[in-house]
């Protein structure tokens, strides 16, 4: 038997979605946890209306003021009975062998505390920003695959672990912006392992406007830079602090060429053979990136299009690097957080 | 003063040698990066080769499971 946490903050239109992708499993024991956290619209009847199918049981809870993802989840997670449990976001489907094949690993190891899904998008989007979000989705899933064993984050979209384990860490911090992230460091830091399972595949829905793309991903620098900050150098955090390290290095030596060797040269660029290792280096990355389509789920020729032409995914990542700086302003001048 | 001409701008001896150390900084520095980067995104392209194989064993084990 397995539970199931579900917490939703106005997600009326997307439970019933939840409640069928979750009949829909191969395994018929599953133990049902709605948390509504304060919503404003019908989230609470609607989860209330659901039936109660042999198998599975339907818990509705609600907290009376918004203590968001990770206290949502935390009220409901203390009821758990469950040795095996599911954290999932309202209005994400999933395939339908993924509890049985969470179960499954959890089982296969014992070290094993957390496992991650793959993270598709689904099909029904339209326009470029939703391909370009699918691409990059794609690209984390590549990350995950490579660091199998050892993931980053085990995200907040799908993820398992046992309830001992929670227990053991104290479940999820409530004062995290991303509190996926800060739950993946504790896991590791009490002795288990993250990792990926390519076999669960749970899809998402992805922000449709650049407004909501702006706040979703200040959220997830600022959360990920707050993680860093929280656990300083160790083990579990090296890797995301030689990755920035190695950005802002690479930024800072890149402006300042720019800067003075533009301004020295009479505003020329003029060849050297050492241009020959950008030029390298973007070629090998173009052609991992072409390799990297095989992770896009239900690729299309618009998709190959856009990675092929590189300008698209370039602008949009020059975009979400603006973003990332005002996480970074964000993190150096201001110390309130909000969700 | 004695001067000295950078890019066809005259420039005073003492700026033109500390704009040299600093790009000559600012080159040693990139080129390092830029070879770090060039074996990472090596290794990289390794890794990839070697996950999208992982995946299609992964797809063609679903597809022979859910065969009749």
């Amino acid at each position: 038997m397995i539970s199931v946490i579900v917490p939703c903050h106005n997600e009326s239109g997307n439970i019933q979605k939840t409640y069928q992708t979750i009949t829909n499993q191969t395994l018929k024991t599953i133990q049902l946890y709605f948390v509504d956290d304060a919503s404003t619209d019908t989230t609470y009847a609607e989860i209330q209306a659901l039936p109660q199918t042999k198998g599975i049981t339907v818990h509705a809870l609600k907290t009376e003021t918004n203590l968001y993802r990770a206290g949502a989840c935390n009220l409901a997670l203390k009821q758990v009975t469950t040795k095996y449990v599911v954290m999932m976001d309202a209005g994400t489907t999933l395939e339908k062998h993924a509890l049985e094949h969470a179960i499954k690993t959890l089982e296969s190891n014992p070290n094993i505390g957390l496992v991650c899904s793959k993270a598709g998008i689904e099909k029904n989007g339209k326009g470029l920003l939703y391909r370009l979000q699918k691409l990059e989705y794609a690209n984390t899933d590549l990350s995950r695959m490579i660091t199998q064993n050892n993931v980053m984050i085990s995200h907040g979209l799908f993820s398992a672990t046992r309830k001992e384990i929670l227990e053991q860490v104290g479940y999820y911090s409530e004062n995290m912006l991303l509190e996926d992230y800060d739950l993946t460091v504790k896991v590791k830091q009490a002795g288990y392992l993250a990792v990926f399972s390519p076999q669960i595949q749970a899809y998402t829905e992805t922000v449709k406007t650049v407004k909501q793309l702006i706040k979703q991903r200040y959220r997830w620098f600022l959360g990920g830079l707050d993680v860093l900050t929280k656990y300083g150098y160790s083990a579990e955090t090296k890797e995301d602090i030689f990755g920035h390290a190695l950005y802002l290095t690479f930024f800072m030596a890149i402006m300042g060429t720019l800067i003075f060797g533009f301004t020295f040269n009479n505003f020329q660029i003029t060849y050297t053979n050492i241009m020959l290792i950008p030029i390298a280096l973007a070629t090998i990355n173009y052609v991992t990136s072409l390799i990297g389509l095989a992770f896009v789920e239900n690729l299309t020729k618009k998709d190959v299009v856009i990675r092929a032409t590189i300008l698209p995914e370039l602008l949009y990542c020059i975009f979400l690097e603006l973003v990332r700086w005002k996480a970074y302003l964000a993190k150096c001048f201001t110390k309130k957080r909000k969700w | 003063m004695t001067t000295t001409t950078v890019g066809g701008t005259y420039i005073s001896l003492s700026t033109s040698i500390i704009a040299s150390v600093i790009l000559t900084i600012f080159y040693s520095v990139m080129i390092i990066l830029l070879i770090i980067c060039l074996i990472i995104a090596v290794y990289q392209i390794h890794k990839t080769i070697k996950a999208k194989k992982q995946l299609q064993a992964i797809t063609n084990d679903k597809r022979n499971s859910t065969m009749p």
